[in-house]
């Protein structure tokens, strides 16, 4: 199927050409804790360098939220117009549970002793973090106009609520612009250790090089990270009404597996039943997907993407979809929460078939640069403690069937509680009891 | 294990394979026949939007739904250059990609009520989508001003032409030949591939020629377009057209400026016999656009040292390669990209508020 962000990326030229290998990454422990992965491919042009830390925006707390991207930010400001010297692209990647910075770099050893000489004992200018702060407060700001990412912030946000899971991977505007660099430091003795980073390379360069270089170079400190208390779901709603957009944005779904849970991937073919649609793109007017041709036939949704978010204690499984024919927002809800239903009562294997085939095309896929798979693997393993291979997932996938899904659907799925957020002309988007209802049905 | 290899089949296809391990595989057919050899404007993103439409051997139905329920993603996109068909599949299913490609290109029916339902509706949705992007704009201007002959179409179907089906079909029959086709594969086993290329409809293809084109830029003067627009972005552009042994300057210019002007765009557009260096800048503020703009070419006039820069523009092309491996240059010595200074010459496009963004010769006293 073609994926959304290809749809959506249809001005850029052609697809990657990068060919995924077998994802099996070497793994070294060393004495401190300090994890190193490694996914060679010496056939690939550049390295991504990561360095992954299991901590986020959920070790933040609502008065130092933002924190953890800031300390990226800081250090890929401070640090680029040397890295670019030698021939390496600094990023930061934050998330829930992991924190990470990429070095895209041509010199894997210069970038790797570049990361070590900063984590290893930072030192945060109270100016430069002031100015980086300022600027990352904008960026904040900028983002919030993103309103499909937004919907999805706001979701986690009452889904979590009262718990630190509900809080913005990046900060807000707010948070970040008070943001000093005593917060930094704080944050970075209490979360930063050996213990919880992953120094992870893909591309070319070998483990044993690594692992030789990780061992000269890192001297984080030894401990552990105080961990927040679990976050538990709530059936709850967020709206903010805005009718100068020239859409409707909503988020709505149920509590998903953990990272851990035997469900995991029986969760995550279950979004694959329905995957993604784009109204723009006419191969989803032919798709099989029932919720597909319901949707186009009478234009009620621009675009939707289903979707299974798994962290530790918790997850979120449901989607996410744009309109602009907001008179229709009921309808749009209703067929899709119906077709949710279907999950529990009358799937059938084609679907499922269709669904394993979509997934593992899909996550294979990302695998599709040394940048991204380092992402996958360092976020992985500092969040989980292990990263899947291509073959375990493969196995993961063709073990989950009909009956499985139908019967974490009907224990997940059918009549429970749902998170929703909204925002954009949402007029007309009703009532959460209205709503709720749609999750089961008056016959069986 | 990693094979790279040519071949030339008997016939006049150029198919390259890369085979390694892992289980996706990538197929790309690269058609020469992109925007810029289009007989009449637009003709080529019409057809890039027929491909994987009813054939006379499959439904496009049966399409969709046959790939869906292998996990393929197929893609058919247009550049200046080329029609691109790709495809991501599991490396088992290659025989069928080869057969799902080769029939687009050898057996589309060309229906007259999937043109009226389907194809322009989806065509003109993407123009409407792309132009409301005032970098777009710039872009598609730059490329009007900069060259007289093919690279200053459209790369998208705008209705000024009248395209028929029948100008798509014909288009078809001379774009869609052997000699006019590049077929790439990464993880895939170039024996195999031949085998199943040689047994499908690829080898019926016409011989036929390669499109070819004449360029002809503009670079002998200074040449000035202005886009009034609502769009919140005013948008100051500049574009250069160069030659291929002027890429590695350019290339190396442009990531020098991406790095150290975060709130402008630079790209170096490279095709077979040019290239366009493209320099654009945006911002809300007329006022403060100009004065940013004006500041940066004056910095450009003055001459930079790019020498720094070099490992970094090597990194750029590296990662590029990862997507456009055809495309490929490489930056073989330091010198090549010493110094650089602004030339007295370049093509000026502006968007937005254009009474209140400078005209070129503001720029260049």
């Amino acid at each position: 199927m073609i994926s959304r962000s290809n749809c959506l990326n249809a001005f850029r030229t052609a697809s990657r050409y990068y060919s995924t290998s077998i994802i099996k990454p070497k793994y070294t422990s060393l004495p401190s804790g300090l994890t190193i992965a490694t996914q060679s491919d010496p056939n690939a042009k550049s390295s991504a360098i990561g360095l992954y830390f299991g901590t986020g925006s959920k070790y933040e707390n609502p008065y130092n939220n933002g924190v953890s991207s800031l300390i990226g930010n800081y250090f890929v400001n401070l640090n680029q117009n040397d890295a670019a010297k030698f021939g390496s692209i600094l990023s930061f990647e934050n998330s829930r549970e992991s924190t990470g910075i990429i070095s895209q770099s041509i010199n894997p050893e210069q970038s790797l002793s570049q990361l070590a000489s900063f984590f290893n004992s930072p030192d945060f200018d109270s100016s430069l973090v002031q100015s980086q702060a300022k600027l990352a407060s904008k960026n904040a700001e900028i983002f919030e106009s993103n309103y499909p990412k937004m919907v999805l912030e706001h979701l986690h946000s009452v889904a979590f609520q009262n718990s630190s899971l509900a809080l913005p991977v990046n900060g807000t505007s707010d948070t970040l612009s008070t943001l000093q660099s005593s917060d930094l430091e704080k944050f970075f003795k209490k979360n930063y250790f050996a213990s919880n980073a992953v120094v992870v390379g893909a591309g070319n360069i070998a483990h044993e090089t690594l692992v030789e270089l990780a061992e000269k170079h890192f001297s984080l400190k030894e401990g552990l990270p105080e961990q927040p208390k679990p976050a538990s779901f709530l059936g709850s709603e967020v709206r903010m009404r805005d009718d100068t957009l020239p859409k409707a944005y909503i988020a709505i779904a149920a509590e998903g597996p953990a990272i851990d849970s035997p469900d995991y991937y029986t969760a995550l073919v279950a979004s694959s039943v329905f995957g993604s649609y784009l109204y723009s793109e006419p191969f989803y007017h032919n798709s099989g997907v029932k919720l597909a041709s319901i949707l186009t036939e009478y234009h009620v949704a621009d675009s939707y993407d289903h979707f299974s978010l798994s962290y530790k204690d918790s997850g979120l499984w449901g989607f996410v979809t744009e309109t602009a024919n907001i008179g229709n927002i009921d309808d749009l809800i209703h067929f899709t929460l119906k077709e949710w239903n279907r999950l529990s009562i009358s799937l059938t294997e084609t679907e499922v078939e269709r669904a394993k085939a979509h997934l593992s095309t899909k996550l294979f896929n990302q695998f599709n640069s040394p940048k991204n798979t380092a992402s996958i693997i360092g976020k992985d393993i500092a969040s989980g403690g292990r990263t899947a291979t291509t073959a375990q997932i493969q196995h993961n996938i063709d073990a989950v069937s009909l009956s499985k899904i139908k019967n974490w659907a009907q224990d997940a799925l059918y009549d429970k509680d749902i998170a929703i957020s909204g925002t954009g002309q949402i007029e007309a988007l009703l009532e959460y009891s209205r709503i709720r209802a749609d999750m089961s049905m008056m016959r069986w | 294990m990693f094979r790279r290899s040519y071949a030339t089949l008997a016939s006049n296809l150029k198919v390259t394979a890369t085979d390694s391990e892992g289980p996706l595989s990538h197929l790309v057919v690269k058609i020469n026949a992109g925007s810029r050899y289009a007989p009449k404007d637009g003709v080529s993103h019409l057809l890039s939007r027929f491909n994987f439409q009813n054939n006379s051997k499959k439904s496009a139905l049966r399409f969709v739904r046959e790939s869906e329920l292998i996990g393929a993603t197929f893609n058919s996109t247009l550049t200046r250059d080329s029609i691109i068909l790709s495809s991501t599949f599991k490396k088992s299913d290659l025989p069928y990609l080869v057969n799902q490609f080769a029939d687009t290109l050898h057996s589309t029916s060309f229906k007259p009520h999937e043109y009226d339902e389907v194809v322009l509706p989806t065509a003109l949705n993407d123009n409407y989508v792309a132009n409301k992007s005032s970098i777009f704009q710039a872009v598609e201007s730059l490329f009007q001003i900069s060259y007289k002959n093919g690279l200053n179409k459209p790369l998208y179907y705008d209705q000024v032409d009248p395209v028929s089906i029948d100008d798509i079909q014909a288009f078809s029959k001379s774009a869609y030949t052997q000699s006019n086709i590049e077929i790439l594969g990464s993880n895939i086993n170039k024996d195999d591939l031949l085998k199943f290329i040689q047994s499908s409809a690829f080898s019926e293809l016409p011989k036929g020629e390669k499109l070819v084109d004449t360029v002809t830029f503009n670079n002998n003067s200074l040449y000035q377009s202005k886009i009034r627009s609502k769009n919140s972005d005013q948008v100051i552009s500049i574009g250069i057209p160069v030659t291929p042994n002027e890429f590695p300057a350019y290339q190396t210019l442009s990531t020098y400026l991406n790095f150290n002007y975060k709130s402008t765009l630079s790209t170096l557009y490279k095709f077979h016999d040019t290239g366009l260096f493209t320099l654009i800048a945006k911002d809300t503020d007329p006022a403060s656009l100009s004065k940013d703009f004006k500041s940066l070419l004056a910095d450009l006039k003055s001459g930079i040292d790019l020498s720094p820069f070099a490992n970094l523009a090597k990194l750029d092309l590296a990662l590029s390669a990862e997507t456009n491996p055809s495309d490929s240059f490489t930056i073989s010595s330091a010198g090549e990209i010493s110094t650089f200074s602004l030339p007295a010459n370049f093509n000026y496009v502006t968007v937005g508020r254009t009474s209140s963004l400078p005209s070129v010769d503001d720029l260049v006293n």
